[in-house]
């Protein structure tokens, strides 16, 4: 069953469009990660999803209907990011107590113990919290409330280590416990990787890969050889990284290769190496200005 | 996982209780503006001496009007405050639509502004008794609880009335702040320039005609309709006005 579905949504802030004709769905109880780089909307799509924000064209579907201005998608979803602020006459006890008078699915037991566990004080006040902790106690509202669409964005902004591998995990756990729609945006999809049934990456205003992490990795390639021998199969090809280590080159193309191919690949002494999805990501990102170190090379490029 | 099929009546509910324990900062406001009503309406009222050859009389003239004349500015600010972008972020934290946390806020006005209109006349009731002890006077004139308490009725419903009237206004200019950042430079400038146009129109009395429209009534239930009518229509239009609001952005 299709929880979230946009179609050729477009989403403009005056004259910058953030969002383009962007076209996707999520699956029910499929916990995906929303990969982009900075900026590219994916708070946005977010936002949109659980009604903050109106998209300025296209159709938006949560639970099929419109989420703006929608109670019960509201009171079915739950957005988790650096906005989500509370009055500072309350303590975090009372935010909490608060929370579980709002949300059906309230875990109480589940919220205390991780609101114990990560050394909160029942009489702080949120505004008061540094980065990370405000954000570990914003995921824990999050991860608590057991909505049936779950949407966290950048949920580790400012968290140390620890805490950010206590919440992935703790994420996980939930997950599992509590089968939901998850909807993750991150741009460390190493951080994340493991984690992720899906991603959802943004790229230029619009999804450019929706789909199993494994299908995102299988797209490209490392070719590692000869440099010599890995020209001649590399000529019409595009090069999306290269690497030398001494007479052995290390090439990252797209993974378009017939099996007559790879074979050919192998009798060269030719190495096909599945890159992670981390670095697919990146090759898919980058785009083909070259990198930072063009930046820097000072070639006088036109 | 199954879905919650929410009710409007509910979640206002919900919100309305949140709002008392969220936005208590408004009532510690309150209690300073009606202590410095106080403190007004004692110090300024005006005094004087009469001589008429063998007799002397020493005047002086106190006014409760301090306390509610500051409640009404309270609630005129709360009414705005209520609306503002803070606020509203921390609306949608929690399960909300845009109907349902105006509604609520809108509930939560009514319900501070009996509180303060109740609490206003009281606040004049406390300078007229510092002013009975400091004097030592032969005439006072004030209809207290006490000694007319349908008098003392009618005021505190008439102040209450008063409050709800001025956050209401806040309430609508606040809206239409929030809609578009260029409400606020265009109502201040009409705040100047009004005025100043009303002398060439021959409307100088528009102001006047909207005091008189409210301040002149002599009955009760007439003035409770006025205020119920236009009330309802400013709190109607800040739906209107606030429905494509976006949030957390």
């Amino acid at each position: 069953m299709t929880v979230i579905e946009f179609n050729d949504v477009t989403k403009t802030y005056g004259r910058r469009t953030v969002l383009d004709k962007m076209n996707f769905s999520i699956r029910q109880g499929v916990l995906t990660g929303i990969i982009g780089r900075n900026g590219v909307g994916k708070s946005t799509l977010m936002k949109i999803a659980v009604g903050h924000i109106q998209a300025t064209s296209g159709d938006v579907r949560v639970f099929s209907v419109n989420p703006f201005n929608s109670l019960k998608v509201s009171a079915n979803s739950i957005l988790v990011d650096d906005a989500m602020s509370f009055s500072d006459k309350l303590t975090l006890k009372d935010i909490l107590q608060e929370a579980g008078r709002f949300y059906p699915n309230w875990d109480g037991p589940l919220a205390q113990r991780l609101f114990d566990y990560f050394g909160f004080h029942s009489n702080a006040r949120q505004v008061d919290l540094s980065k990370g902790k405000k954000s570990t106690f914003n995921a824990i509202i999050g991860l608590a409330s057991h909505c049936p669409v779950t949407i966290f964005d950048e949920p580790t902004t400012g968290m140390d280590t620890v805490a950010r591998k206590d919440f992935y995990r703790a994420l996980l756990k939930d997950y599992i416990a509590h089968p939901r729609t998850i909807l993750v945006s991150s741009h460390h999809l190493e951080e994340v990787e493991d984690l992720l049934e899906d991603i959802l990456l943004i790229h230029n205003k619009t999804a450019l890969f929706h789909g199993p992490a494994t299908d995102l990795q299988e797209m490209f390639v490392n070719l590692i050889g000869k440099e010599e021998k890995i020209s001649t199969f590399i000529a019409d090809r595009e090069i999306i990284s290269s690497q030398i280590n001494g007479s052995y080159s290390e090439i990252l193309v797209k993974n378009t290769f017939t099996s007559d191919e790879k074979s050919h690949l192998h009798t060269q002494g030719i190495q096909l190496v599945p890159v992670s999805a981390d670095d697919a990501y990146v090759a898919l990102t980058t785009g083909k200005k070259g990198g930072i170190d063009h930046v820097f090379n000072g070639t006088t490029a036109d | 996982m199954y879905l919650t099929e929410p009710r409007l009546t509910n979640i206002v509910k919900k919100q309305f209780l949140h709002k008392l324990n969220a936005y208590t900062g408004v009532f510690n406001s309150l209690i300073v503006m009606q202590l410095i009503g106080i403190f007004f309406g004692y110090g300024a009222g005006s005094g004087g001496s009469s001589n008429g050859g063998t007799l002397t009389i020493d005047y002086r003239l106190s006014t409760g009007d301090g306390p509610v004349i500051l409640t009404l500015l309270w609630a005129f600010s709360m009414g705005i405050l209520v609306t503002t972008l803070a606020y509203r972020n921390d609306a949608f934290s929690f399960i909300s639509n845009r109907l349902s946390h105006n509604i609520s806020s809108i509930l939560f006005l009514l319900f501070a502004s009996a509180i303060a209109g109740t609490l206003a006349p009281l606040a004049g009731s406390i300078i007229k008794f510092i002013s009975l002890f400091q004097s030592n006077p032969f005439f006072t004139e004030a209809s207290g609880l006490v000694s007319s308490p349908t008098d003392f009725s009618i005021g505190v419903m008439t102040s209450i009335l008063y409050t709800v009237l001025f956050a209401s206004l806040g309430y609508v200019v606040g809206s239409f702040v929030q809609r578009s950042k260029f409400v606020l430079p265009l109502l201040i400038a009409a705040i100047f320039v009004f005025p100043l146009l009303q002398l060439n129109m021959g409307g100088l009395d528009f102001i006047a005609k909207i005091v008189a429209f409210f301040g002149s009534e002599t009955s009760l239930l007439l003035f409770l309709m006025k205020i119920v009518v236009t009330v309802s229509i400013f709190f109607a239009i800040s739906i209107r006005v606030t429905t494509k609001t976006e949030v957390r952005k």
